[in-house]
């Protein structure tokens, strides 16, 4: 992948970013009514409403709005909590590790086990265990993440106290604090985009295996882990990675569900009493974090392609 | 009998068999006939064969079976593939993957979709010399290097790091070529090498194949449809139709004096200049899907001199020295070998 190919990526990232600002900062001003308000509530008196408009900046021009919204925003400045009055940044600070923790070991959970059972489903084709892993991975997409947390909670760390069943311990305190307090939450959130994964990685394998450049590897004397390793894998990855690319999105948003099952504050139970209290500056703050994700997600999913791919190298 | 063969060019009978498939039957596991029925020839040491015939005679699932890259669906029933003195149909997945890529290398067409497009050519090259001879990543890529150039690519030093789809379809196919004669094979099967390729690019690819063949002593088996790249490349030939051997010869008397209606046939649907003007024969019909083969000779229904005898099985007559036929007409002497047959 050429330099000027992951500028191009970077600039359509940036791109991505300034229409989410806009539509986020949009987000009050399209609110019916006057924000100001709906947001101090029925029983606000004059006063309240006119130093909420204040604090929101809602008397200067819309443009000048954006603006200055925007010339804060550069400055890591997201404003303040309508309610907590602590600062949207430092708020987003304390609940993203929780929430990207979760997130990366779902994603880590859904690759090894989806990947993994995909491959194996591919290479027995129409085997028994092919077909396990069908009905199990269609029964993974049919069950609820919240069902799953509340199953894998009640089995691990009620009938049998092997791990905790609610909280959250930050990495500081030590790898397994902080791992055995996820295994649980992530794999829930995990299974479906595992049994995605698997579905998708078994169509792949299947596909792949039947291309004439795995006959010509075969007829070269390629066999087993060798043929698998270094024709069947890249071959068969890249329609994986785009499924987890648009799956990581997914999860993002999906850890709210888990966090509230695993009694974990994160950036989802954030992200909802923010919208109860109509806290816009939180909700902004959230919107635009994940976008930042999403799109750093999507750069990463670009530049896999490219790696393993080489003809995306010269598109 | 007036099938006299010819001194040159010819086979000598006891040119020792590198390669002979004895009786090969192919099915789908149903009770539909062959899609190969019987099938037997042998490639001699240092020798080119021709296995020839329409799309759908059985041609490349024969060479498949040689290579054990059979489809799942299509089961052996019968016969010996004798490579070198071991039988490839009973070997056992071990030793049939020592055979694959090292003294039986492949070349297949459409080099395009043939070559993994996720590994640089140097790599590809260097698989079988890594497989087969445990060379390092090191060694087997200087051996990759002088393939390159042994098969015509300039630059090799560069090109051992581009990918195929940065190569023009002639030089994905000496890449094939390569990697097929990268593990030091005594027999290499080509099958339909230059189909895909522009007609330059196909003198060009038998040329180097021609090169090879004698620089390192191979025989070859090509399966083709071109009864021009037959004339030009190979000593003897072996026609098929719809799953059965109908003629085999040496590569002048098939020209010149087939002895089975459908060779003819076949040599009469190619353009020739000394019969400008003139319009090209076809054979009418088409062949038959696998499964409705009809009984006795599977040519009977498309063949102009078909007879109540041809419903009968075939036996194979050896007419001369390496020349068989199976029709019976031919055998019996109602029918006269010859273009005009």
């Amino acid at each position: 992948m050429t330099a000027g190919m992951v500028l191009r990526r970077l600039a359509a990232g940036v791109l991505v970013l300034w229409l989410v600002s806009v539509l986020t900062f949009l987000l009050v001003q399209l609110t019916p009514g006057d924000p100001a308000e709906l947001i101090a509530g029925e029983n606000a008196t004059v006063e309240d409403v006119a130093r909420i408009r204040e604090q929101l900046g809602l008397n200067a021009p819309v443009v000048e709005q954006y603006l200055r919204w925007c010339g804060d925003l550069l400055r890591g400045d997201l404003g303040d909590s309508l309610f907590s009055g602590r600062s949207v940044a430092e708020t987003i600070a304390q609940a993203a590790p929780a929430t990207l923790s979760i997130t990366g070991l779902a994603i880590a959970v859904a690759v090894v086990v989806g990947v993994g059972a995909g491959l194996v489903a591919g290479l027995k084709q129409g085997s028994w265990v092919d077909r396990a892993v069908s009905t199990v991975a269609t029964l993974g997409i049919a069950m609820p993440s919240f069902w799953v947390a509340m199953l894998l909670i009640s089995a691990f760390a009620l009938s049998n106290r092997w791990l905790p069943a609610t909280g959250y311990a930050p990495l500081r305190e030590g790898l397994w604090p902080w791992l055995s307090h996820l295994i649980l939450p992530a794999t829930a959130l995990g299974l479906a985009t595992a049994a995605e994964l698997a579905r998708h990685t078994r169509g792949s394998v299947c596909d792949v295996l039947v291309r004439p450049y795995i006959r010509t590897a075969r007829a070269r004397g390629a066999s087993g882990f060798w043929l698998v390793r270094r024709h069947l894998l890249r071959n068969a990855a890249i329609p994986v990675v785009t499924v987890l690319g648009l799956q990581a999105g997914r999860l993002l948003g999906g850890s709210i569900v888990v966090e509230v099952v695993a009694g974990i504050t994160g950036l989802g139970t954030t992200a909802i009493n923010a919208v109860l209290q109509r806290d816009y500056p939180v909700i902004q703050g959230y919107v635009l974090f994940s976008a930042v994700i999403v799109v750093l997600v999507n750069l990463a999913v670009d530049l896999t392609y490219g790696w393993i791919n080489p003809k995306v190298r010269v598109a | 009998m007036t099938a006299a063969p010819l001194a040159t060019g010819t086979a000598p009978a006891t040119a020792e068999a590198l390669l002979s498939v004895r009786g090969l039957t192919l099915d789908l596991g149903t009770t539909q006939p062959g899609l190969v029925q019987d099938v037997e020839f042998t490639v001699p040491k240092g020798r080119s064969v021709a296995l020839i015939g329409e799309s759908g005679c059985g041609k490349t699932l024969t060479a498949m079976a040689i290579l054990g890259l059979l489809p799942r669906a299509v089961r052996v029933v019968s016969g010996e593939i004798d490579f070198a003195g071991t039988d490839l149909l009973t070997c056992g997945p071990r030793e049939l993957r020592r055979i694959r890529g090292g003294p039986v290398g492949a070349v297949f067409q459409e080099p395009m979709s043939s070559l993994d497009p996720t590994m640089t050519v140097g790599d590809q090259i260097a698989e079988a010399r890594r497989i087969h001879f445990k060379e390092g990543r090191r060694t087997a890529r200087e051996h990759a290097r002088g393939l390159l150039d042994r098969v015509g690519i300039p630059d090799a030093k560069r090109r051992l790091d581009s990918y195929p789809h940065e190569m023009s379809g002639g030089m994905q196919q000496r890449v094939m070529i390569a990697a097929a004669i990268a593990g030091e094979p005594r027999l290499v099967l080509a099958d339909e090498p230059t189909t895909a390729l522009d007609v330059t690019i196909q003198a060009e690819i038998l040329e180097l194949l021609r090169d090879l063949r004698r620089d390192l002593g191979l025989a070859v088996l090509l399966v083709t449809h071109d009864l021009g790249v037959v004339a030009d490349f190979c000593d003897e030939v072996v026609v098929m139709y719809a799953g059965h051997v109908v003629e085999k010869a040496p590569v002048r008397e098939a020209f010149r004096t087939p002895a089975h209606p459908y060779t003819s046939a076949l040599l009469g649907s190619v353009p020739r200049s000394d019969r400008a003007r003139t319009p090209l024969e076809v054979i009418g019909g088409r062949v038959p899907p696998a499964g409705s083969f009809p009984g006795g000779c599977r040519f009977r229904p498309r063949c102009r001199h078909a007879a109540a005898s041809c419903g009968e099985p075939q036996a194979d007559t050896v007419l001369a020295a390496g020349h068989h036929t199976c029709c019976g007409r031919v055998a019996a002497g109602d029918l006269t070998p010859g273009r005009e047959l």
